[in-house]
């Protein structure tokens, strides 16, 4: 709550129905009963479209695909049965679940890790107010901007091992003595891939951290400087411990769009090369729309939806707490 | 930085003063050149591939890129060997209308929740911060058998469904926020001057809210400018491709054209950094109020 309002409690027209009408209350109380009431309506009308909208398109497909996942559906073809858990079982004993639930774990871990380590560095070093800086800022926010496309085919072309730069770079410095296919092998493709979604990912990363620092109030840190406190020390005891809220904000809101990062892996390798950079949810893909089996990919669907909800419930209670401190 | 450590200078006793004069100079340094590191890093792909995708096919495949054989050759070939327009054009009217439709939609959900009392508004808030992490895998397929079922596969008007509901939530989120900021005094006084509570929204408050929803309509194109993965899987007609299923398309034949794909890289990137022009700073105040909540 960066003006301080705490939630749940309203302001504007509830106070006016309060204050206005209630300047001639004793004349008044039919015409203000119907104004309040008018007033409620209205602000149903208001919301009521949206939630429609949300509830038709993105409830109705949720509820879906928990029905689906406990059927042997198929894109082709009609015939779909209910077969209950049999999806789940078949998931979690096949060791390829596993294997690729590792994947993403590792794929996720490395990527927020790098991401914050980045995008923090990147808003302590881009946070004046100059005007250079905020030119800078605008350049460093290019990556996140521009299509994922846009980005896979940056870095595609780079790794290219015949027309690519950094092949290119590392061979004249003799530092390799012939082209790497950085994405189409085993040992590189992930580390590759990570690499590009960290260029995409961090500065998102930089937005929330400035965000976070423009909170700290300047008395504080001239306070330090006046007892002494070198520029390290301000960094690890002062400013980091005030936006840890931001921070742990940054961390989950980073791990869920790792988590849900398709367009990077899809776009740069398609899980491949044998399965080295798959993640769970280009694994679904694969075997719904490319082996047609809807409910075993709906099974996946539903074990992320778990694991992101639980995400979701700490992002929103962090947001909550952080609503009670200020 | 330096302000700050010209303050120090004068507490500092004066012996040690030279010394920390030379290291001060050295972090100035070491900071300039990591800033300018950031820069190379953020920015420098853009640069190669805007002078790759000028180049000749010859320089490209040898990576020898500089300033000399400038071309437009491969910008040609993105508009005849593939229909970038047509990819583009595409694009344009499934983010500008879904971006329509979600902004409309969420102010005037933002508003309500920002202003009335409604009644379970705090899960209705839950649920949208929860859409921000759904996996989109969950909603990929049963997406698909609902367009199907309503014979909007493969058609543009499925797809600006589609994307209004992925930037819906953002958009009210967003249009709540920035209208808790209001002060509720200026609706109050519009009801005394005699608005109605629909002309206070469109008299009043729209007005002055003009930049917040140009900035919320950017973040919501780029939403939709980014996609691949509902594109991809919804369309099936080259002639319904937007530019990111459009350039997939060069990328996954074998033996990539890299002078036509980079020249459409390039292409796809200009509205974006134009509709980043126009609200420049705004979006970064706009994105981490949203993020503040």
């Amino acid at each position: 709550m960066g003006r301080g309002v705490p939630v749940g409690k309203k302001h504007g027209i509830r106070r006016a129905a309060a204050a206005v009408p209630g300047a001639r209350r004793v004349s008044a109380r039919p015409r203000r009963a119907r104004f309040v009431r008018r007033q409620r309506l209205f602000g149903y009308g208001l919301v009521i479209p949206a939630t429609v909208v949300l509830g038709a398109v993105l409830g109705a497909p949720t509820v879906d695909a928990f029905i689906l996942s406990l059927t042997n559906s198929s894109l082709i073809g009609t015939g779909s049965r209910f077969v209950g858990p049999d999806n789940f079982t078949a998931l979690l004993t096949s060791g390829e679940f596993w294997s690729i639930t590792k994947t993403t774990v590792i794929w996720t871990a490395a990527n927020t890790g790098a991401q914050l380590l980045v995008g923090t560095g990147m808003a302590l070093l881009l946070k004046s107010s100059s005007r250079v800086d905020k030119v800078l800022r605008s350049i460093a926010l290019l990556p996140w901007a521009v299509p994922s496309i846009v980005a896979a085919a940056v870095w595609r072309f780079m790794y290219d091992p015949a027309s690519g730069v950094i092949d290119h770079l590392l061979l004249s410095a003799h530092l390799i003595h012939q082209p790497v296919v950085w994405l189409g092998e085993i040992s590189t493709a992930l580390p590759a891939v990570i690499l590009e979604s960290v260029w995409k990912g961090s500065p998102l990363v930089m937005i929330i951290v400035l965000a976070g620092l423009q909170t700290i109030p300047p008395e504080i840190e001239e306070a330090a400087i006046i007892d002494g406190a070198g520029g390290f020390q301000r960094l690890v005891r002062i400013k980091l411990p005030l936006i840890r809220t931001t921070l742990a904000l940054a961390t989950i809101l980073t791990v869920a769009y790792t988590v849900n990062n398709f367009n990077a892996i899809w776009l740069m390798t398609q899980g491949g090369p044998l399965q080295s950079t798959q993640i769970l949810f280009t694994w679904g893909y694969q075997i719904g729309f490319q082996q047609f089996n809807l409910g075993q990919a709906a099974a996946i669907s539903v074990v992320l939806f778990g694991a992101l909800m639980i995400i979701a419930v700490v992002y929103f209670l962090t947001l909550e707490r952080k609503g009670r401190e200020s | 930085m330096a302000g700050i450590s010209a303050g120090t200078s004068v507490l500092a006793r004066r012996p040690r003063r030279r010394q920390r004069a030379g290291r001060r100079a050295s972090r100035y340094a070491a900071r300039q050149a990591l800033r300018l590191l950031v820069i190379v890093f953020t920015a420098g792909p853009f640069v190669w591939i805007l002078l790759a995708s000028l180049e000749g096919p010859q320089a490209i495949f040898r990576s020898r890129i500089g300033l000399s054989g400038m071309s437009l050759a491969n910008y040609r070939g993105a508009f005849t060997a593939i229909d970038v327009s047509r990819y583009l054009l595409n694009t344009a009217i499934v983010s500008v209308g879904s971006a329509l439709i979600a902004v409309g939609l969420g102010v005037l959900a933002g508003y309500g929740l920002a202003r009335f009392r409604i009644i379970g508004d705090r899960w209705l808030l839950l649920a949208i911060v929860a859409t921000q992490l759904f996996p989109g895998l969950l909603l990929t397929i049963p997406l698909y058998l609902i367009l199907r079922d309503f014979g909007l596969i493969d058609s543009l008007l499925g797809l600006i469904l589609v994307y209004t509901v992925f930037s819906l939530p953002f958009a009210v989120w967003m249009m709540r926020n920035y209208f808790r900021s209001i002060p509720g005094e200026l609706t109050d006084a519009g009801l005394v001057d005699g608005c109605s509570l629909l002309g206070v929204l469109w008299r009043v408050i729209l007005p002055i809210s003009v930049p917040a929803i140009i900035a919320c309509s950017a973040f919501c194109l780029v939403l939709a400018w980014d996609d691949f993965l509902y594109a991809s899987t919804f369309l099936i007609s080259n002639s319904h491709y937007t530019v990111s299923v459009g350039l997939y398309s060069l990328m996954s034949q074998y033996g990539t054209n890299w002078g036509v794909l980079l020249a459409g890289t390039v292409l796809a990137t200009l509205p974006v950094i134009a509709a980043f022009m126009a609200v420049q700073g705004r979006l970064t105040n706009l994105l981490s109020g949203g993020m503040k909540g």
